[in-house]
């Protein structure tokens, strides 16, 4: 066992439950990492700023990358051979619809405790487990409750990851005249977990946590990737919104291939834009306001 | 009549092959001048250097007269199986029946490369969002849907998982266009936990237990596809027989890249080596017909090398090749600038390695599987290819990039450098898109620089 004072376990995937790290007695730590220099070709800028990020945050004790893509995966490698830190690669399975798979995201799940029992933790007992998985739930509600509807032009925005940085398409957006009504990036609402059915959640916490994270959340790795959409359209149809904004990274295969699905007049007939972006391109942020800008008064 | 081993161009070829049909050579029903092909629009070959040897020609033609191959199974009313991303294992489960045939659409990758681009394949990728940032295995997709290239399969079979994300994407863009697709998912291999049975791996990595349990079901899904497809069962005993047939390619691949790499001189050349190791992933749809051409390569190998000739000058550095080119040309490129390949890691080297028999078949065919080397760390990789450097003698390794490639940028750093520390050898990487022709100057200056520091080492 690591005797450390440091705590925190760093992490950017929505599979991977930060219930289940706080019932440790760990501190779960989602970021949304700087984007970093040297940018290299062929390298996603999301994965490298992660890889990047896990030696800047404090009293960080360990790092969790996962299997969702094929640049994260990889990444972990630049991770060990180059962080002090110790790094967990938990495998999400991207098949969902036979049993075997979840099973075998259960099965991570056990080894990702293994894991950080090294750090003056202990695996939870249920009774510990279901009490966090309770409180999250009820600070997730709480954030939810939070959002308001304005009178704005209402925006989906789905796609990938955001950079710390990416979060301005949020204010370009609303400085524009919108709002964003659906956001399916990978840091939105798409990726929180079902909710808990709190009779299960007493008899098997862990199975709960498993059923709300791998059976539920729709992502664009997922073979076939069919949950996506129906979770997609569904919220077309429960909100208004006029137009979609698609985000993606250069580099980022899986989401770049789903660009002409999404523009397809069989899944929407909405206004489709694409806010693809680079590397750390002075020019990105002007072209990404002016873009928008075109945008919302096309749909004004 | 043999002719002394030199490389030669499509017209010497064409000449060459008058000469052959003179002395009497038999040919099988897929022969012919290499000059049809062309014809038929494969024009690269126009550009390439083939070897000169009767064997080169059949393997050759038996590359090029695949799709006729598939053709002719169809209307002998066999099913067609498309199997893609894993390289090596499916094919075998396939070949065990005796109403299939498999093939992986993933070989139109180099379509655009034979045809110079002039059969369109970008241009329907394009059209579909699917651009130029992604590998140019996004042939494939094109391929799919102008029906030009292969057969449209009676199935569909994909890994996923822990294979590179292109791929994957594409796939899945395929699906969405109404091509049914049968997933199964491969793991991320990984060293076992303490508390965990390890298994070696035939290729020297090892996984879990709980892994190849896994990746058994996995097997066991597809065996249960193909049954209901054929309407045969696919006995183990089929599968034992299968096996035996796929490790005899595999073993007169063994030994021929353990000649080819370690003669004084090289008796191969480095592209007709390329083309016999891609015969590992599927056979080229016909597995009798793969050992045939094999044997054949192998005993012109034994003979040139008996007497003393071959294609390279034997003072040509040794280099190991990682990854496949998507632009064929640049295997002549290296001879052309005074090396010759000794060692390969093209992406299929669990298709190489014999599969286990001393297990049950489907355990067997698991670990194959999950023997690939795309599925673990660079670390794995980078080992695997330092053993092998050593093992074949290489004096340089050249790590070429596919352009796109989601694998490529980060795998690429931690293998040269994992090379560079443990056995100190000169490391260059390279991008080799499509078609090279426009940047082939700055390849060959790159080359040419690995090689001036090859020979001079020697001196030192």
């Amino acid at each position: 066992m690591i005797s450390t004072d440091k705590n925190t376990v760093i992490y950017c995937d929505p599979f991977i439950p930060p219930e289940w790290i706080a019932a440790h007695g760990l501190r779960p730590l989602r970021v949304a990492p700087n984007i970093s220099e040297n940018a290299a070709i062929g390298v996603c800028p999301y994965a490298r700023a992660f890889t990047n990020e896990i030696n800047f945050q404090k009293n960080v004790c360990a790092a969790i990358f996962a299997t969702t893509c094929d640049q994260m995966r990889r990444s972990s490698d630049i991770a060990i051979k180059n962080s002090i830190l110790p790094i967990f690669l938990m495998n999400v399975p991207t098949v969902w619809q036979r049993k075997s798979a979840t099973e075998l995201y259960a099965a991570e799940i056990e080894r990702l405790s293994r894991f950080l029992t090294q750090f003056d933790a202990q695996r939870p007992t249920n009774a510990k487990l279901a009490e966090v998985m309770i409180d999250f739930e009820n600070k997730r509600q709480t954030q939810l409750a939070k959002q308001k509807p304005t009178d704005k032009i209402p925006l989906a925005i789905i796609g990938s990851h955001l950079l710390k940085q990416d979060h301005i398409i949020f204010d370009i957006v609303q400085k524009y005249g919108g709002c964003i009504a659906i956001d399916a990036t990978t840091d939105g609402g798409r990726t929180l977990p079902g909710k808990f059915d709190r009779t299960q959640l007493i008899k098997n916490p862990v199975k709960e946590l498993v059923s709300a994270y791998f059976e539920t959340i729709p992502d664009v790795f997922q073979r076939p990737n069919d949950r996506l959409y129906d979770w997609f359209k569904k919220k077309l149809n429960e909100t208004y919104v006029r137009g979609i904004l698609f985000h993606h990274y250069i580099w980022c295969d899986k989401w770049h291939a789903e660009f002409g699905r999404i523009c397809d007049k069989e899944f929407t007939s909405l206004p489709v834009l694409d806010i693809s972006a680079g590397d750390n391109d002075k020019n990105t942020k002007s072209c990404l306001t002016t873009r928008i800008q075109a945008f919302m008064e096309m749909l004004e | 009549m043999t002719p002394k081993a030199c490389k030669i161009t499509l017209d010497q070829w064409n000449k060459q092959y008058e000469l052959l049909c003179s002395s009497g050579i038999k040919q099988p029903d897929y022969g012919g001048t290499l000059g049809r092909h062309f014809e038929d629009g494969d024009t690269r070959l126009r550009t390439l250097q083939f070897d000169n040897s009767a064997a080169a020609l059949r393997l050759w033609n038996f590359l090029l007269t695949e799709n006729e191959r598939l053709h002719k199974a169809r209307a002998n009313g066999k099913k067609i199986v498309g199997t893609m991303k894993d390289l090596g294992t499916i094919p075998v489960m396939v070949y065990a029946l005796q109403n299939a045939i498999a093939f992986y659409p993933d070989g139109a990758w180099w379509t655009p490369c034979i045809m110079e681009t002039n059969e369109g394949l970008f241009k329907i990728t394009d059209s579909l969002g699917i651009d130029e940032s992604f590998c140019p295995v996004r042939a494939m997709l094109g391929a799919f849907l102008n029906e030009e290239h292969f057969p449209v399969a009676d199935i569909l079979i994909c890994s996923t998982g822990a294979v590179c994300d292109d791929f994957s994407a594409i796939a899945q863009r395929l699906e969405s266009l109404g091509f049914k697709i049968n997933w199964w998912e491969m793991p991320h291999r990984r060293k076992a936990d303490k508390n965990q049975d390890s298994i070696n791996l035939p290729g020297g990595f090892s996984t879990p237990a709980t892994q190849i349990e896994f990746v058994k079901s996995e097997l066991e899904n597809i065996r249960s596809l193909l049954e209901t497809l054929t309407g045969e069962k696919l006995t183990d005993q089929k599968l034992i027989k299968v096996i035996a047939k796929a490790n005899v390619v595999r073993g007169l691949l063994a030994e021929l890249r353990h000649i080819v790499f370690t003669a004084q001189i090289n008796p191969l050349p480095a592209l007709e080596m390329l083309i016999a190791e891609m015969l590992a992933i599927h056979f080229c749809s016909d597995i009798g017909e793969t050992i045939l051409v094999l044997q054949d390569l192998l005993k012109e190998a034994k003979l040139r090398i008996a007497n003393k000739e071959g294609v390279s000058n034997k003072n040509a550095a040794k280099i190991f090749w990682v990854n496949p080119v998507a632009d064929l040309k640049a295997m002549n490129l290296l001879e052309e600038c005074g090396g010759r390949v000794c060692g390969t890691d093209y992406l299929f080297t669990h298709a190489l390695d014999t599969i286990p028999t001393d297990i049950a078949p489907m355990e067997a065919l698991a670990q194959m599987a999950l023997a690939d080397g795309m599925a673990g760390s660079s670390f794995d990789r980078a080992e695997r290819i330092c053993q092998d450097i050593e093992k074949f003698g290489s004096e340089a390794i050249i790590i070429s990039r596919i352009p796109g490639a989601s694998h490529c940028a980060i795998e690429g750093t931690i293998i040269a450098d994992i090379v560079k520390q443990r056995l100190r050898i000169p490391t260059l990487e390279i991008e080799i898109p499509t078609l090279s022709d426009g940047l082939q100057q700055p390849i060959k200056n790159r080359i040419e620089a690995l090689i001036e520091v090859v020979l001079q080492r020697r001196q030192k």
